[in-house]
């Protein structure tokens, strides 16, 4: 596994780099949660200053990979091929992401039983699968593939977006945590 | 060989898998996730022994109904009998038996290092599918060294703050004492201080090894190797709300974000009455209460053992 900060914005986000602006702003979503002040799983881990540098890495990722054009400057910057235009009428290639190898707690029903309780034993051991990843996966279907939607405009971004020349493999954060926090709020509220 | 020794008696067959249970924190569950999940291993088919490591609270015994044996650990570390075998105890329950916990510390008996190494070795050797570990509390060597020895290690963590942060203690505490049997002191020392969140410049592991890896190859490797092979899996236990149920693989989430390290998730058990109530009756609560919301918790924990791969 690489560290933190050689890992790309995809690696990141753990997303594929085929990713639409959607699943990544779902993938950030469930990620920057993680940083929350209140978040059981950061009782004990990380240090405030820790989380908060993790979220600004985030924030950042999101606020590059959700602007088409900053998007395509950071792909052609750590070697990636051009993709494909969201207009494009063409079908889109089938999104091939990966699920996390992980074990998600199955789907809790309000009575915490399953129907047949002897024979779904194993069942149980098909729906439920062992983790062998850290990262969960969220009680909800992998997204089916889907015509690309209207493209929508362009998130608004508080922050300047950084001049092409400062773009490297994994560049450092360029906005203070806070700021960097607007642009993420920003773009959440415009879309 | 020298001359009138004995030839060294051959070890029975070997047991397929060790699965150590520990967690750090006292009265998290740990005695009952071991007594059941050794319950259901065995009624899934499996030869099952399950050991009672937790040294001056020895309680497993209790867990299964089954009145304090005779013959426990204590005598097979004392000398007191050559074989495990002879400490082993019917449960009632089919394929499963039981080897009760010592009523003396481990170190009492003998040097710490040559009894592990001896009860580790024949517990190996148990003519068993499975052998469960039941670790005592706390990140002391001995429950440390046993968690490592095991195929898995499984920590069970209850959906509190205390029990997350005692979880994650016990984890940073097996992880750095892998470390220390395997990779150089000094990189040991480094990734101790970044588990402890007191280096300055590397945030997790990794860094460590990129690091390394400009001024020293084989260490960096050597680091990397170490970094690869821990993957405990976590046990949530007694979860009250939804929320709860998510609290292990969020657990792994945040330690595979900010440490780079895995951890699996093995599944949640339910907060259930049935459980206390199955423990007053001195009964597993797999038997006691087999369609409590606590025992199909279980029996999705034992599937994805058995699932594990060899």
């Amino acid at each position: 596994m690489k560290p933190t900060r050689a890992q790309t914005y995809y690696e990141l986000l753990e997303v594929s780099v085929s990713a639409s602006r959607e699943q990544i702003q779902q993938a950030y979503a469930r990620l920057v949660q993680l940083c929350a002040d209140q978040e059981l799983a950061l009782y004990g881990l990380a240090s405030p200053a820790h989380a908060a540098e993790l979220r600004a890495q985030l924030t950042e990722a999101l606020e590059f990979l959700s602007d088409d054009e900053l998007r395509a400057e950071y792909d052609r910057s750590i070697g990636l091929p051009p993709r494909e235009k969201p207009a494009s009428t063409a079908p889109q290639v089938p999104f091939t992401y990966e699920a996390p190898r992980s074990s998600a707690p199955p789907p809790v029903t309000e009575q915490l039983l399953p129907s047949n309780a002897s024979s779904s034993a194993p069942a149980a051991a098909a729906e439920v699968v062992v983790s062998v990843s850290a990262a969960p996966s969220a009680p909800r279907a992998v997204p089916e593939p889907r015509p690309e939607p209207e493209p929508r405009p362009a998130p608004e971004v508080v922050v300047a977006a950084p001049e092409p020349a400062a773009l490297v493999v994994r560049p450092p954060p360029s906005a203070a945590p806070e700021v960097a926090e607007e642009a993420a709020l920003a773009i959440a509220r415009s879309s | 060989m020298r001359p009138g020794r004995a030839p060294p008696k051959k070890l029975p067959q070997r047991a397929k898998k060790v699965i150590a249970i520990g967690g750090g924190k006292g009265g998290i569950g740990k005695s009952l996730v071991s007594a059941n999940l050794a319950q259901a291993l065995a009624q899934r088919g499996a030869r099952v022994v399950v050991v009672d490591l937790d040294l001056g609270g020895a309680n497993l015994h209790t867990c299964l109904g089954i009145a304090p044996p005779a013959v426990t650990l204590s005598d097979f570390v004392s000398h007191r009998v050559n074989s495990l075998d002879a400490a082993l105890v019917p449960t009632g329950l089919e394929r499963l038996q039981l080897i009760s916990g010592a009523s003396d510390a481990l170190d009492a008996a003998n040097p710490k290092h040559a009894a592990k190494g001896r009860l580790m070795r024949h517990l190996r050797s148990l003519d068993a599918d499975y052998v469960l570990l039941d670790l005592g509390a706390g990140t002391g060597f001995n429950t440390l060294d046993f968690f490592l020895a095991a195929d898995h290690g499984l920590v069970v963590l209850l959906p509190e703050p205390t029990s997350v942060e005692n979880a994650y203690r016990f984890i940073k505490a097996a992880f750095f004492r892998k470390l220390q049997a395997v990779v150089r002191q000094e990189t040991a020392e480094t990734v101790g201080r970044v588990l402890a969140g007191k280096d300055p410049e590397l945030r997790n592991p990794w860094d460590c090894v990129a690091r390394l890896r400009e001024r020293d190859p084989q260490a960096a490797t050597e680091l990397e190797l170490a970094l690869s092979g821990f993957h405990p899996f976590l046990v949530l236990n007694q979860a009250r709300t939804r929320a709860d149920f998510d609290v292990g693989a969020t657990v792994a989430l945040a330690w595979k974000k900010f440490f780079g390290l895995e951890l699996g998730t093995l599944g949640s058990i339910a907060y259930d009455e049935a459980v206390w109530q199955a423990v007053r009756a001195r009964k597993p609560f797999l038997v006691h209460a087999p369609e409590s919301p606590a025992a199909h918790g279980l029996w999705r924990l034992a599937e994805n053992l058995l699932s594990l791969a060899p």
